[in-house]
């Protein structure tokens, strides 16, 4: 027996077990797309580390005024303060903590309290108003000054309003909330949002490394060597059933360790995040991490007997995993040190603290050692469970009787439900993520718009998914007016549709050929246009529409040429997402019911995808459905894309770029035409004239089809 | 040595698909087993290789029995049923050189080994071919190869000529014999009644998880006062299966 059975078995696995070539360049493009992502966020660190970071000494005794209202500068020579105030005059945006952090920095400050316009005027009135004090977190000199000067010198303040506004008299409520907004160590912009970075993006792309990387291999190893039929092979070798998890599962858990050393490396090159006394705990915590995800994985693969089933396993735990790391994203104040403890929240807090150079060691270690008994456990349960034939040998071939029975209803259901899930998480999916990214740095830079403030204010105070979704709208709204915002949802959309043409494995298999290519999009450009055209035609004729005038603004004219061009990927993205790629899958689920089944359900999922836009209604949906009942027929007509792909563009560009109107209800765009429209908030796609061109459309579709069907109707 | 003693099977959920089988097998001899899909041949052998573990009754292989010493069986026995593949990316050399260290096998002995059994079956050339290019009769020898990798003495193989040509078939038996004469044991199923016929020792005719007749070849064809073999087998089973 070799003395290192454990690493022979690895080695002898996972090198020699035959992972297919096409299954080594799918991995290692996977891993270049997380390096690509993993570089994106090295570049806006580096560029705000160096765009925003120089020495900051601070004196402890001076506060930042912004916005200061008479009657503090009437309180301020009654009441002399020992600190030496500065006065800022106008900053509207109340939330940007970045400006706020840049004043302290300016003025080497310790606070910066933020009076809103109007204080006075408001307390008149007998409203409540609030009041921002912006602090350091840093040392205990900083807690100091901010208790003397909030509590002591505001208090006096608040006591001196009350007399100075007969607030009590009139019996109106009032009172100054004071919001104490720690700013972390008076950083400077680049450092804060390095910090964020560090704190929520690397642990989440960490995370997303870890367990795609182990769901790759994972559902791979165990499950993949049964349905090809070389696992009783492996079971029968002389190597205990506890060897082979154990082998199994270190081959997952260094197949997921590499991508994410990849990213680590690449994050620890950054000079933001150059802490060496983090290093111990991140790389305790990764590896604690991976070797609990490859465990799951592991025990996953071993109670499946195909890929697919183990894949479908193991996205419930997938979205758990990353639900909790999403749900980890907060201020600093708010995170309990006992959650350093916990595996998984420890592993993301513990993760993000020490790419930021400040790791809780004793924390993560605890969380680590705590989660690598997790994982033996659960190694440990997995060994029993291949104890089990149940789940050794095929139920399938266990005997030739059962290889000829008919799959249980219980199993069809099953398997439907399952392909089912998807096909309509898939898009949903990869749209969110692709879609995140492309705000992330547009969120950012407006952050810093005094403009947005108000609105930004606004989002501390919703409540309620109608509210989160409006407000999402709202946002979607003002970004759509930002070229770079357009410039990078154009290249998210390219990159969805990448991801589906890898996962289809060929173009055709997201219905993207390339015969008649011209052809065919010069015909689906001509569609697009001429129903467009006739809907702003027939809004014209019933007076919903009035044109203003024509032209575009000089200061819109890079937002109109990038929003052109954002809607050649956009329609061609949810093109394949929702014919190319979702229409055969769900036939081949629906074998015996042919394409109805499909174009409806597609149909369906395409048009309740536009649910959550402002303004949807009931004619919304059926013209959204019918629309895509329309697109579907003519996939299905002509097995290609390529037509719907450039109509779909053309709709909502002529809806949007030339006509102004709202696109499935987000607010218009730079505009050729400037109109007034007073008909649904969904813009025209929710009015009845969309309705009767698109029947239109359908009808000329089916007399074409027919005619070309019978070819003894055309004779007669 | 094999020995089957009274062993049951049932599924959880399903009815019995072994009911009492009984058998042993001598050092050198080749055991058929012979009888129509379903009669239970390949839960048989995988009970044999300890793939599934009988209801009831007991399996030993030289006295060895499988809750005891399960790895020890392991390198007693060579398994190849239909359901037992090679990975398709894979080449055969690669997957000898794979399964030569979960055996462990020495380096100098399995390279050896590997020459002599390839070359015997003609595997040489195509060694380094990925095994989805290779011809249904070379991925089969291949198989057989890959399940001899620890000269095991005991020998289990589900239907081993299957749809190979004259030619390999006559390979293949050839082997069989010969690896018989070296004083292996052989549990051999097939369909082919001139490879039962030519190859075995001994035959049992498996009827619906029941040995309906047991013994040599001329034995059998007394027995059921046949003419042949052939006819033999058709009188035993209309004889012994029972409608449901």
């Amino acid at each position: 027996m070799l003395k290192n059975k454990g690493t022979a078995i690895t080695k002898t696995l996972f090198l020699h077990s035959g992972r297919s070539g096409t299954q080594v360049c799918a991995t290692t493009f996977k891993m270049a797309v997380w390096f690509v992502f993993a570089c994106i966020v090295c570049m806006f660190s580096w560029w705000f580390y160096f765009f925003g970071l120089n020495d900051y000494t601070h004196s402890s005794n001076i506060v930042v005024m912004v916005n200061t209202p008479d009657s503090f500068r009437e309180y301020r020579e009654i009441v002399p303060s020992e600190n030496n105030l500065i006065f800022y005059e106008e900053w509207d945006a109340a939330y940007d903590f970045m400006k706020m952090s840049d004043f302290m920095h300016e003025h080497s400050a310790g606070i910066t309290v933020w009076f809103p316009e109007d204080f006075d005027d408001t307390l008149k009135g007998g409203s409540d108003a609030q009041i921002l004090t912006y602090y350091r977190s840093d040392t205990l000199d900083y807690m100091g000054l901010r208790n003397d000067f909030t509590d002591n010198y505001l208090e006096g303040y608040r006591t001196y309003l009350a007399d100075r506004f007969n607030l009590e008299n009139t019996g109106s409520t009032y009172s100054i909330v004071r919001d104490d907004i720690p700013t972390n160590e008076g950083m400077s912009r680049g450092e804060l949002f390095a910090r964020a970075m560090g704190r929520n993006f690397v642990p989440i792309l960490l995370f997303i490394v870890l367990l795609y990387a182990a769901m790759s291999s994972g559902t791979e190893a165990i499950s993949g060597q049964k349905e090809r039929g070389t696992f009783s092979r492996i079971l029968l070798t002389p190597v205990s059933r506890k060897d082979l998890v154990r082998a199994f599962t270190n081959g997952v858990f260094i197949s997921s360790l590499i991508p994410s050393v990849v990213v680590i490396i690449i994050t620890l090159l950054i000079p933001a995040y150059r802490h060496l006394s983090g290093i111990i705990p991140l790389l305790l915590l990764t590896v604690s991490l991976a070797l609990f995800i490859a465990a799951l994985t592991v025990m996953i693969s071993v109670m499946n007997d195909t890929v697919t089933s183990a894949q479908t396993a193991f996205l419930p735990i997938f979205f758990i995993l990353v639900t909790v790391a999403v749900t980890c994203i907060n201020g600093d104040d708010e995170v309990s040190e006992f959650n350093y403890f916990i595996p998984v929240y420890g592993h993301f807090y513990g993760l993000g603290d020490s790419v930021n150079g400040e790791p809780h060691t004793l924390a993560s270690i605890v969380c680590s050692v705590i989660t690598a008994l997790i994982a033996f456990g659960i190694i440990e349960i997995s060994s029993r469970l291949l104890m089990s034939e149940k789940f050794t040998v095929l139920t399938g071939s266990s005997s030739e009787e059962e290889m000829m029975r008919e799959p249980s209803k219980f199993e069809r259901i099953a398997d439907t439900v399952a392909g089912l899930a998807d096909v309509v998480i898939y898009p949903l999916m990869v749209l969110s993520i692709f879609q995140l990214l492309a705000m992330i740095p547009v969120a950012v830079a407006y952050m810093r718009d005094p403009a947005y403030s108000d609105f930004i204010a606004s989002l501390a105070g919703i409540s309620g998914v109608p509210a989160v979704i409006e407000q999402t709208m709202t946002i979607l709204g003002i970004f759509m007016n930002d070229p770079r915002f357009l410039a990078l949802m154009s290249v998210a959309y390219i990159l969805i549709i990448i991801t589906y043409r890898l996962r289809a494995k060929s173009a055709a298999g997201i219905g993207l050929n390339r015969n008649d290519f011209g052809k065919f999009y010069g015909a689906g450009i001509g569609l697009g246009i001429v129903m467009m055209s006739l809907v702003f035609a027939l809004l014209f004729i019933t007076g919903k529409v009035t044109v203003n005038g024509i032209g575009i603004p000089a200061e819109s004219t890079l937002t109109f040429i990038f929003s052109l061009l954002m809607w050649i990927p956009q329609g061609a993205a949810e093109e394949v997402m929702f014919r190319g790629f979702m229409i055969p899958r769900i036939k081949k689920i629906f074998t015996r019911h042919g394409s109805i089944i499909a174009i409806i359900l597609s149909s369906l999922l395409f048009s309740a995808f536009h649910c959550f836009n402002g303004g949807f209604s009931f004619v919304a949906l059926l013209n959204i459905f019918l629309l895509a009942v329309l697109f579907a027929l003519i996939y299905e007509k002509t097995g290609s894309i390529v037509i719907t792909c450039a109509a779909h563009t053309m709709w909502n560009m002529f809806q949007g770029n030339i006509y102004g109107l709202s696109v499935s209800g987000n607010a218009s765009v730079p505009a050729l035409i400037s109109t007034n429209y007073t008909g649904s908030a969904f813009g025209p796609e929710g009015t009845l004239e969309a309705t009767v061109i698109i029947v239109i459309a359908l009808a000329v579709f089916a007399a074409l089809n027919l005619r070309r069907k019978h070819p003894s109707l055309k004779a007669s | 040595m094999i020995r089957v003693d009274n062993v049951h099977k049932s599924y959880t959920a399903g009815k019995e698909i072994i009911k009492g089988v009984s058998f042993e097998v001598q050092d050198g001899t080749i055991f058929g087993l012979l009888g129509p899909n379903g009669a239970g041949k390949t839960t048989l052998m995988q009970m044999i290789s300890t793939l599934l573990a009988p209801s009831s009754g007991s399996i030993t292989i030289d006295d060895l029995n499988a809750k005891d010493d399960l790895l020890e069986i392991h390198r007693r026995i060579g398994y190849l049923t239909t359901e037992v593949r090679l990975d398709p990316m894979s080449t055969p050399d690669k997957l000898w050189d794979f399964f030569a260290e979960l055996y462990d096998i020495p380096l100098k002995e399995s390279v050896s080994r590997k020459n002599a059994i390839f070359g015997k079956l003609g595997i040489t050339p195509f060694k380094k071919k990925r095994i989805n290019e290779l011809s249904t009769g070379m991925k089969q020898k291949a198989s057989i190869a890959i399940s001899l990798i620890h000269n095991p003495p005991v020998i289990i193989f589900d239907e081993p000529t299957n749809g190979l040509d004259i030619l390999t078939s006559k390979q293949v038996t050839d082997y069989l014999l010969e690896l018989k004469a070296e004083g292996h044991s052989i549990i051999l199923s097939t369909h082919i009644f001139s490879v039962a016929e030519s190859l075995c020792d001994e035959i049992a005719i498996l009827v619906d998880g029941k040995i309906a007749a047991q013994g040599t070849v001329e034995e059998l064809t007394q027995q059921a006062q046949a003419k042949n073999f052939e006819e033999a087998f058709f009188r035993i089973y209309v004889e012994n299966h029972v409608e449901e």
